[in-house]
């Protein structure tokens, strides 16, 4: 069953060793006998589609998470793990993924929290030394854009996972696990990261990158592995790879190519017309249209007013400006104005924001439409609700033994199905996606592509606001690239492409070409 | 990313069969058939030592004892299923049994002094949902401290006269809480029917569904277009009037009333809705498992009783119960919550 | 960026504000400030801001204890009936502060392994803490050791003992705040999942606060027996629970937790006393002093609240709940 390459391990000796890993969350396995080999002074990048194993094998590596059985091995000798803490007695540095700051503290105690902190002659903190060691670190790494007397929780998200960095960078790991450490950097940040990472690798440390975003790992890395389904599948160094060699080890089959399909072409009628929008300080002077049965793509970095601009268009936040449906202003004053307006929006995170996971699938799907099943007295017809729940369910193809089932039991691309299937029951002719494929495995993105096709060939217009560029190419008629929290570029058919819009992402406009 | 991938697994039609033949379902009901059970056992098990137990006159009386907490629960149960409790129950019985006792003569005034009551409870309640659901400011504090207000407005009503006020108590009130229609208690029959309509008013209509909604995820809850704040503030107001008609009916109970008749309802009234089962995090419960902890409590307080045991092991006794019936509870479902 | 942070400073600086002003209030009322009325506030208040220095703790890291109360009554019970003379003071007065510990460790140790929310076990434990008081001492009453009574009450080298303990009490938090774990604590509160991250060991700082929070009450069941009734009740901690954790709100320190700091407890404690005084000495009745104490906690919370929210409407993060 196993497929990895034939191991070298005893011709070449490794640095860092996980062997015969193997854990389970209840029934679901996330590592099956896995192993891995890294080398200091070695980029190593971990591949794989949501729950393959990779990023339960950084946790382990990390600490946080004790396997059910396996070995780790360091310079050669066993090392127990268990906790962050023991972990980090070893050298071993994690950037998290979720971020492991402390909102309310500051951006200083953030630092030096858990290790040993500055002491006064009392053995009691110092708050001052921390203060100017921090800056200190700060102007080690080149960072100069964070007040160490901030606290953690107001700084802006791409400038908290600076700091996150930071502070595992300035304890000078032996080994760096970063996951997912890029998902909300601005483009400079990232570079900027990608520089240190390389310092580090010169210098000898052993670095375990993890992203979804298959280019870092060709820019970044110099040795890939791809799990699949908890195992190593294949691992090598990075030239021997290429991008479809990488997501065929991926998905474990050969990329079916689709036929490229044009998008209808959107009506002439224009549903939507936005003027002069604004919502203080996240966004300026938003102008725009849409017609029926277009697909509108909203571009740009992380931070730029996208999310802002998607919650405002459904009544989530306070802004000023003119919204004109259908020929006629509407007020968006909150979620059931826009509801009501036929303005429906699937949000970012959608096990904090769109399911209540300890319910029922026929809970979360009926949700928001209960007045449809209303029968004898005002009450719910639990026959009229059920029906209705199957027929959402079987539409969107939700795999699970039966409607009663807890929403937290279903895989991730399930759950992201049943937020669909609940979103779309409003049958809203405005829908608004709210990057809805970060973190999404491959198979999922490809049912939600279809659905999206299927949705504007019945007249729906859409706001598709993405941090992939190239799905964006793929999905959308007209690209608006966000820049500066307003939009500087407004892409046609034609110009659309990978490099128009990162370029226009990073700069505000494209080529020496024009700006809206 | 170069081109989408079909994916060529093919699903499973899920049929809509019925919920209750769901191992879903049944699953969740899971928490409430434990606290019936528990209930049901130790009613076997004492009725075998203390042969008089299971008389009819001694389950009335059961039931007369338990129906108070049960209505005061039911208000309880609602809010604390939608993420908040409701520390201001007592001062709220004190006020709806005071008034009822100043205004015992005849008709007239009985309606009169429901009128009041009702006037007060919404008005309470909606300071409790308002502050809660509109500032956003924890439950806790802000029930505590209206029930401090609330009981300090009440004493400075009556003058600060902390024992019996007013006259007698309507008849009516009195025959509901201990009086008898044949073999059976007044009061069983009333609550059988306000346990129907309370099953009906969380399971089957729209602000039920709401608030178990936004017990579980307010967030998502808004997002899918709950109306939070509304729901939440009829939580608290539905919350006052029924710790209102606890209160009315503990002075039928009584036949008399006065400002701290409901101090000992704080405790127990969260105590009968953790033990039947819901969950302190919210989205999870049930009025029925509230009866259950209702009438266990009273069981319990009988085995003492004939047991010769004083208050003190009363206190020990609920809060290991407590301890148990929440524990099992989360054994049972041991799921992850969204914040 | 100024602006936003001094809206934070709310909940900082309102507790003084609503102390200075009720200090005032209070003195006026008396047409005259006597040290000894002020000492009496003080000595009165002492047990509050005693078992308030371990409820702050706890609701810092994001709980509460319920069984305050239930610890003092038991510790109240246990003095009046055990350490009635000096030498059985020597054995019990150790004892009970073990008894006070353990109790608070418990509920810890319970919090941790079973998961079940810090409410709940501590509820359970009040319960059970108050039935076992009502056991040794089932009324008021009992006794106490003279040498307690001469050990808490009175004066030290002219300052009168209650300031001597409280500063005491201050400056252990004065000076936890600047340990690893009083930052741990804070952590913990703010975000526990990342404190893990951060290799900081959550259950044990769980299982110190809840100890420390049974210590306190312990030690305020001391003063209140030896100082102020000079006997025992086993009901003697019950108003302590709700207002241990009003005087925490009033305080500025926030029940979810990883915000805010002792000294506005103690300065809500304060409060909370003012207006009893303040209504005694305006001639009214007492029950004046229970609705604005009332009053107060739900003027407070709900400015602090309000403040929180404006603050979360002005600087709006990924989508929360606005």
């Amino acid at each position: 069953m196993n497929t990895s390459p034939p191991q070298k391990q005893h011709t070449e000796k490794f640095d860092l060793e996980a062997l015969g890993v193997s854990k389970n969350y209840g029934k679901v396995t996330a590592l099956s006998n896995a192993s891995i080999q890294a080398s200091f002074g070695e980029i190593h990048a971990l591949l794989g589609e949501n729950g393959a194993g990779k990023s339960t094998m950084c946790k382990i590596i990390s600490g946080s998470v004790s396997p059910d059985s396996g070995r780790v091995l360091l310079d050669g000798e066993e090392i127990h793990l268990g906790s962050v803490g023991n972990a980090m007695r070893h050298g071993i540095g994690t950037v998290f993924q979720e971020l492991s700051l402390l909102p309310d503290l500051s951006v200083a105690e953030n630092m030096f929290v858990g290790v040993d902190a500055p002491r006064n002659r009392f053995g009691l903190l110092d708050r001052r030394l921390a203060r100017s060691r921090t800056e200190a670190i700060f102007g080690e790494l080149g960072i100069d854009d964070v007040d160490p007397r901030a606290t953690a929780g107001s700084l802006p998200l791409a400038q908290q996972q600076v700091v996150e960095i930071a502070k595992v960078f300035a304890r000078k790991p032996r080994v760096l696990i970063l996951d997912e450490a890029t998902s909300t950097l601005l483009r400079q940040d990232v570079l900027w990261l990608f520089e240190k990472v390389r310092e580090l690798r010169d210098a000898g440390t052993a670095v375990f990158l993890i992203s979804h975003r298959l280019h870092e790992a060709f820019e970044l890395a110099d040795r890939i592995t791809v799990f699949r389904n908890g195992e190593n599948v294949k691992s090598g160094p990075v030239g021997e790879f290429t991008e479809n060699s990488l997501v065929e080890a991926m998905l474990g089959r050969a990329l079916i190519a689709e036929a490229e399909r044009e998008l209808p072409l959107p009506g002439k009628e224009v549903r939507l017309e936005v003027r002069d929008l604004n919502v203080r300080n996240r966004v300026r002077d938003v102008s725009f249209e849409l017609r029926r049965g277009e697909v509108l793509g909203l571009a740009g970095l992380q931070g730029q007013g996208q999310s802002a601009l998607l919650q405002a268009l459904y009544g989530w936040v306070d802004f000023d400006g003119e919204v004109i449906l259908d020929g006629k202003p509407v007020k968006l004053r909150s979620p059931r104005d826009a509801e009501r307006a036929g303005i429906a929006l699937v949000p970012e995170d959608r096990r904090t924001q769109g399911l209540a996971l300890t319910m029922s699938i026929r809970d979360n799907l009926t949700l928001p439409t209960l007045s449809r099943y209303l029968g004898f007295g005002h009450l719910i017809s639990p026959a009229r609700e059920t029906a209705a729940a199957a027929e959402m369910a079987q539409r969107l193809q939700v795999k699970a033994a039966s409607l009663e089932e807890d929403v937290s039991s279903l895989s991730g691309g399930n759950q992201q199905k049943v937020l669909m299937g609940k979103v779309l029951s409003l049958r809203s002719d405005l829908l608004l996606f709210a990057d809805v494929t970060r973190g999404v495995d491959v198979g999922t993105k490809a049912e939600m592509f279809e659905l999206v096709r299927r949705l504007v060939e019945e007249g729906t217009s859409v706001i598709f606001y993405s941090s992939d560029a190239t799905e964006l190419v793929h999905m959308c008629h007209r690209v608006a690239v966000m820049f500066d929290n307003t939009i500087a570029l407004m892409l046609e058919r034609e110009e659309i492409s990978e490099r128009n819009i990162v370029q226009a992402s990073v700069s505000g406009r494209v080529g020496q070409g024009a700006v809206a | 990313m170069s081109s989408a991938v079909r994916s060529t697994e093919s699903v499973p039609t899920i049929s809509p069969r019925s919920r209750f033949a769901e191992g879903g379902w049944r699953r969740r009901q899971l928490p409430i058939a434990l606290a019936w059970a528990f209930v049901i056992l130790s009613f076997a098990i004492v009725s075998i030592f203390q042969p008089g137990f299971h008389s009819n006159a001694n389950i009335r009386s059961l039931i007369d004892q338990s129906i108070i907490l049960g209505l005061v629960g039911l208000g309880q149960t609602v809010v604390i299923i939608c993420r908040g409790i409701d520390l201001s129950v007592p001062s709220m019985m004190g006020i709806a049994g005071v008034v009822l006792a100043s205004h015992g003569g005849g008709g007239g005034e009985v309606v009169e002094a429901l009128v009041i009551v009702a006037v007060v409870a919404i008005g309470l309640g909606l300071l409790n949902g308002i502050t809660i659901a509109l500032l956003r400011a924890p439950a806790i504090i802000v029930t505590l401290a209206t029930n401090t207000l609330a009981l300090g407005a009440l004493l400075v009503t009556t003058s600060g006269s902390t024992s019996q006020t007013g006259g007698a108590i309507p008849h009516i009130f009195r025959t509901v809480a201990t009086g008898k229609i044949g073999p059976l208690a007044t009061a069983g029959l009333v609550w059988l029917a306000i346990a129907i309509l309370a099953t009906l008013l969380m399971t089957a209509t729209r602000f039920g569904r709401h608030v178990y909604a936004i017990g579980n995820n307010p967030l998502a809850a808004r997002m899918s277009g709950v109306p939070v704040t509304r729901t939440l503030i009829g939580a608290y107001v539905f919350s006052s009037l029924c710790a209102a008609a606890g209160g009315l009916l503990l002075a039928g109970y009584l036949n008399q009333a006065f400002p701290a008749m409901g101090s000992t309802y704080l405790f127990t009234s969260i105590a009968v809705v953790l033990i039947g089962g819901a969950s302190i995090l919210g989205g999870s419960g049930h009025y029925l498992g509230t009866v259950a902890g209702a009438l266990l409590l009273s069981i319990l307080g009988g085995v003492l009783a004939i047991l010769d045991l004083g208050p003190a092991y009363l206190r020990i006794l609920y809060g290991l119960l407590i301890f148990v019936t929440v524990g099992l509870v989360t054994l049972v479902s041991e799921k992850s919550r969204v914040t | 960026m100024r602006g936003r942070l001094s809206i934070q400073q709310v909940p900082a600086i309102l507790p003084t504000l609503l102390f200075v002003a009720l200090f005032i209030v209070m003195v006026g009322v008396q047409n005259e400030v006597s040290q000894p009325s002020l000492e009496t506030v003080l000595e009165t208040t002492l047990p509050l801001i005693l078992v308030g220095f371990g409820q702050s703790l706890v609701v810092m890291t994001g709980g509460i204890d319920l069984s305050v109360g239930g610890t003092m009554s038991l510790a109240s019970a246990f003095l009046a009936t055990h350490a009635v003379s000096n030498g059985d003071l020597v054995v019990w007065l150790p004892l009970v502060l073990v008894i006070g510990l353990a109790g608070g460790a418990v509920n810890g140790i319970l919090i941790v392994k079973t998961r079940i929310q810090p409410f709940i076990v501590t509820l359970a434990s009040w319960s059970v803490f108050d039935g076992l008081a009502l056991l040794v001492l089932p009324t008021e009453g009992g006794g106490v050791a003279p040498g307690l009574t001469k050990f808490v009450s009175g004066e030290l080298a002219g300052i009168p003992k209650s300031l001597i303990f409280a500063v005491l009490v201050i400056l252990a938090w004065l000076v936890l705040r600047r340990t690893k774990f009083g930052l741990a604590v804070l952590a913990v509160g703010s975000d526990q999942a990342s404190a893990r991250l951060n290799g900081i060991n959550v259950d044990r700082t769980k299982v110190i606060v809840y100890a420390l929070s049974g210590l306190s009450a312990a030690l305020a069941a001391i003063y209140y027996n030896g100082a102020l009734t000079f006997s025992g009740s086993p009901t003697a901690g019950d108003p302590f629970i709700l207002l241990s954790v009003a005087a925490v709100v009033i305080g500025g320190t926030s029940l979810s937790g990883g915000r805010g700091s002792y000294l506005g407890t103690v300065l809500g404690a304060l409060s909370l006393s003012f207006i009893s005084q303040i209504v005694f000495f305006a001639g009214a009745e007492s029950y004046w002093s229970q609705f604005l104490q009332g009053v107060l906690v739900l003027v407070a919370v709900a400015l602090f609240s309000g403040v929180e929210l404006l603050v979360k409407r002005r600087n709006p993060s990924a989508m929360e709940e606005v």
